[in-house]
């Protein structure tokens, strides 16, 4: 890829401290010297997103994606590591993260602020950073909802006399008002009912390609991520287990993780036994050591129990973490 | 009309309170225009007039309608301007008290770590001692008069709204509308100001009528004990202390009228506070409408001998105050014994309803209001609450998508199956135990005997849903209803889940309905689908000839736009426009707004034809069988 890099992670960890309960607390207070139990929540993560680029993020729950995107988006600071933006550090002390990178959520619903009127929501942004002078803020409001797909009428209206697709478009202009060159994606079809997610992701692509915009798009739906991605990242507990292409990764996943998950994936067109893999998926505040993938890797080995196997290139543009690739497990 | 006040209205003491309230206060506000005396104006007093019981006419020719005190004054007036200061201190002190309550408890919340814990220990602190104590010694410290009293009262108060306050804005600012303003780099004041606060005011304003009563007593506490307003002032009371000493006497119309008074203007003013807390409870709305009337009796008709479960033409609505929500217009089918149905559709589109409806777990404000519901050849509706939950639970079950909904928090697992065989067996506790054992590992669950010890909030979600799975298959039901059980799991717990139960139903001969809005999981799970779409089942049949050939354009709608089948990175085919809200449904196809297929005959509603391959349309794209 030479496009240039837009967005570096590199290298970065979070750690949380869970809040000690009373007991905890307690025994402490008595001379118990346990330590406070500390979350993990990213482990070494690297990834990067070059202008226009799409980067999946796959994982199931408490993986870590969307403390990933919070990071990215100045909301949390790393506990190690570092996020750069177009070269420049976005976490560096009390300068907060450029405006040029904004978030879609979830919840269409719980991301806008009942009490605020479209236009409010919409134009606040903008006119507070002097993007718009008060005297175009009418145009700039039409122009943003006609390009999310809604009537330019509606600017006086409440954000619950729409529907949960319509909600997720506002949410997706309001972040447009500031002109981003990065949106990252929070599961944002999640929310929405199976007819409207089309409706949804289909803007997603049409804002690229009218835009230019790059986004980093978090979703458990391998089917979404395949269809939107150029590039897909895996995750499992809090570390990126593989890393390719979009169309290498379907077409030649590696990490056994991977593969399970391709597998266990609901699919319309194949009708499949159900095949899983065996195991719960462990507690991040406890991970397993070495490879945290092992108790339920088929191919795990005793190496995989007390070494943890790094990303490696395996094919260009292709990284994996597994032992399998590296002389065997 | 505001909703509040709306609401207000809604119950008689709440309607009394408020033209009480209303009442006093106009009364007070007046005071200078429509009280027979200006009690404060010395001059006009007359000593001759003094302590003259209710009604007499004094010898400057006053008429004294409530008697008159030991200066000679007219008690009804010195009521009327008595009140008009109590509300005139209890509202300005607890109007600044709540700005300055809420202002810190918002930007505590916002800012949390140390500058929150701080100011919460403070707030704790001062909650902790009486009120009237802190208001005693501030009004100590501080001397008498007005302004120190509207001071001493503000101190006391704002406490208690900085602690409301914090409590409203910490649920708020978990919101992504706070994460949203923060990403856009707004000003800290502006998202406290502009977006926190008006999302905290409902909760606080209701605390703030409270409030205003509260500072009313706490003034006349005070005045009457000598440390609030100096004498010269117009005070509740100190009204009823200067009519105190002469109760014994018999003059007890000097105190006892204006106690009254303020007995009226405190207590209507709570009564109005509790309308206004019980007006921001959405629930109570609901369970205030009226039931959905129900249907004309229709004829019955048998249910086929081997079905193990048929619905016939059920009709479920909700009162809203919207109006009627048509939850399920109508809906009929069968179920096979061990067959497997998918209940697909969007949210909103009655499958849950559906789900309860046949489980008999519709509570007011809904009622099915038509329709019968046969469990092999015993009519559910036909039965009474009590038969019907003895049914629940032995020949019918269900599993929901929250497991711990359904599991006791406070009861080992052990305890819960159990009893739950217990209850419609008539077998020994190990033999019980020992099934129990064995339930459990029938649904993948490791170590099942240290599991079974096991409180539910010491499982993972996926485990917990398992033992909820396990419980509900325990006594072999003729029929399990699933309800999106595993819409909040991950893909890999799923399929793990997909598998067992798919296993177990094959062998307890269970019919199921798996309720999901995922294609994907009932494609490899159901033997048909059902596809709901606005309370009505709009097509159902074998699910392999409804996944590659559906035949209503609702379905083939929703296929087509999955990913899987389009082009990777070209546009979706796509649905166009959203679901219209199930209230006031224009007659007709409930799909007609969305389908490209529409006739002007779909301003007639199409029956649901066919008996294997089912569809509900004019213009189906395959023919029902
Ligand atoms: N307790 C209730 N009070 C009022 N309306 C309800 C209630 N429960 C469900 N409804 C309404 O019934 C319709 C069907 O809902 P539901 O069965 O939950 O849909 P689904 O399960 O398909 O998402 C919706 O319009 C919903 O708003
Ligand atoms: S490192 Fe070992 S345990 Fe981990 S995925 Fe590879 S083979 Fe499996
Ligand atoms: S009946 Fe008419 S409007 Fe309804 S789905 Fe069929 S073609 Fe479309
Ligand atoms: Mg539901």
């Amino acid at each position: 890829m030479t496009a240039h890099v837009l967005l570096e992670v590199n290298e970065v960890s979070r750690t949380f401290a869970t809040r000690r309960d009373f007991a905890a607390k307690l025994a402490s207070l008595l001379g118990a010297d346990k330590p406070v139990p500390a979350v993990r929540a990213l482990d070494r993560v690297s990834l990067t997103v070059a202008e226009r680029e799409v980067v999946g993020v796959v994982g199931e729950s408490g993986c870590g994606k969307s403390t990933l995107a919070r990071i990215i988006i100045g909301l949390l600071t790393p506990s190690s590591g570092t996020v750069t933006y177009k070269g420049r550090p976005v976490h560096a002390g009390e300068a907060q993260a450029p405006l040029d990178i904004q978030m879609v959520f979830q919840d269409p619903t719980a991301s806008l602020n009942p009490r605020r009127r479209v236009a409010e929501l919409l134009l606040e942004a903008p006119l507070v950073h002097g993007l718009c002078k008060p005297e175009e803020a009418e145009d700039l409001l039409a122009s943003l909802l006609r390009s999310v797909g809604l009537d330019p009428a509606v600017g006086r209206r409440f954000p619950h006399e729409f529907s949960g697709g319509q909600r997720q478009r506002l949410g997706i202009a309001r972040a447009l008002a500031v002109q981003p060159q990065l949106l990252v994606c929070d599961e944002p079809v999640a929310a929405l009912d199976v007819s409207v997610q089309a409706q949804v992701l289909n803007l997603f692509m049409q804002l690229r390609a009218e835009r230019g915009l790059a986004y980093l798009f978090i979703s458990h739906d391998l089917g979404v991520v395949r269809h939107l991605s150029d590039r897909v990242v895996i995750m499992y507990l809090g570390r990126v287990v593989e890393q390719a292409t979009t169309e290498e990764l379907f077409a030649r996943p590696n990490h056994p993780y991977t593969r399970a998950l391709l597998e266990s994936a609901p699919k319309v067109d194949a009708r499949t036994t159900f095949q899983p893999i065996r195991g719960e998926i462990p507690s991040p505040l406890d991970p397993p050591p070495g490879c945290h993938f092992h108790p339920r890797c088929p191919f795990a080995s005793e190496r995989c129990k007390r070494e943890r196997p790094e990303l490696a290139e395996i094919a260009p543009g292709h990284w994996s973490a597994c032992h399998l690739n590296s002389g065997g497990a | 009309m505001n909703v509040w006040m709306r609401l207000l209205f809604a119950t008689r003491s709440g309607t009394i309170a408020v033209i009480v309230f209303a009442a006093i206060a106009l009364a007070a506000i007046a005071a200078p225009w429509i009280a027979p005396q200006n009690p404060y104006d010395l001059a006009a007093l007359d000593l001759r007039d003094a302590r003259l019981p209710p009604g007499s006419v004094g010898p400057s020719g006053h008429v004294f309608a409530l008697g008159s005190d030991v200066l000679g004054r007219d008690v009804l007036a010195a009521i009327l301007y008595g009140l008009r200061m109590s509300l005139a201190v209890g509202v300005t002190s607890s109007v600044i008290a709540l700005a300055i309550g809420m202002l810190l408890g918002l930007y505590a919340a916002y800012k949390g770590g140390r500058i929150d814990s701080l100011l919460m220990r403070l707030v704790d602190l001062q909650l902790s001692f009486p009120t009237i104590l802190v208001a005693l010694i501030l009004l100590a410290v501080l001397g008498k008069g007005l302004e120190k009293i509207v001071l001493a009262l503000v101190l006391v108060q704002w406490a208690l709204f900085a602690r409301t306050a914090r409590a409203a804005a910490l649920t708020e600012v978990r919101k992504d509308y706070i994460d949203a303003a923060r990403i856009l780099r707004l000003p800290e004041w502006r998202i406290v100001l502009v977006h926190l606060l008006p999302n905290c005011l409902p909760p606080v304003s209701a605390v703030a009528a409270v409030q205003v009563a509260h500072a009313i007593s706490l003034e006349a506490t005070m005045s009457f004990l000598g440390v609030g307003l100096p004498i010269t002032e117009p005070s509740l009371g100190l009204l009823i202390a200067s009519g105190f000493q002469y109760l014994l006497s018999g003059d007890y119309w000097i105190s006892v009228f204006p106690g009254v008074a303020l007995l009226l203007l405190v207590g209507s003013l709570n009564v109005v506070a509790d309308g206004l807390r019980a007006a921001m409870n959405p629930r109570l709305e609901s369970a205030r409408a009226k039931l959905p009337p129900l249907l004309p009796e229709s004829v019955q008709s048998a249910p086929a001998a081997e079905a193990a479960l048929t619905v016939d033409r059920v009709t479920t609505r909700f009162a809203s105050s919207q109006g009627l929500v048509n939850a399920l217009n109508g809906v009929s089918l069968t179920l096979r014994r061990g067959e497997v149905l998918g209940l697909v559709g969007e949210s909103g589109s009655g499958k849950s309803v559906l789900g309860r409806s046949i489980m008999g777990l519709i509570a007011p404000p809904g009622r099915i209001v038509g329709g019968d519901i046969w469990l092999g050849t015993t009519s559910l509706t036909a039965l009474t609450e009590e038969q019907r939950r003895a049914l629940r639970g032995s020949r019918m079950a269900m599993v929901l998508q929250d497991p711990l909904t359904s599991l006791n928090p406070v009861l080992r697992i052990e305890t819960q199956m159990i009893e739950t065989i217990l209850a419609h067996e008539n077998v020994s506790k190990e033999q019980a135990r020992a099934r129990a054992l064995r339930a459990l590992e029938a649904v993948g669950i490791p170590a099942p005997e240290e599991r079974l010890k096991c409180y539910p909030h010491q499982l993972s979600g996926g485990m917990r849903q398992r033992v909820a799975i396990a419980i509900a298959l325990l006594n072999r039901p003729d029929v399990l209803i699933a309800d999106e059980p595993t819409t909040a799991l991950d893909v890999t717990i799923q399929s793990q889940i997909l598998a067992q139960v798919q296993q177990l139903v094959r062998e307890t001969g269970t019919a199921m309905i798996w309720i999901t809005h995922d294609l994907g999981v009932v494609a490899g799970l159901a033997d048909r689908i059902a596809v709901m779409y606005l309370g009505h089942i709009v097509e159902i049949g074998p699910t392999q000839q409804i996944l590659s050939a559906p035949a209503h354009p609702y379905t083939a709608g929703l296929l087509a736009s999955i990913p899987s089948r389009n082009e990777r990175g070209q546009p979706l085919q796509q649905l166009r426009g959203s679901t219209p809200s199930p209230v006031g449904l224009p007659p007709g196809c409930v799909f007609r707004n969305r389908c490209d297929r529409s006739s002007p005959r779909c301003e007639q509603m199409p029956e649901l034809l066919g008996t294997t391959r089912q569809v509900r349309c004019f213009h189906p794209l395959e023919e029902a069988t």
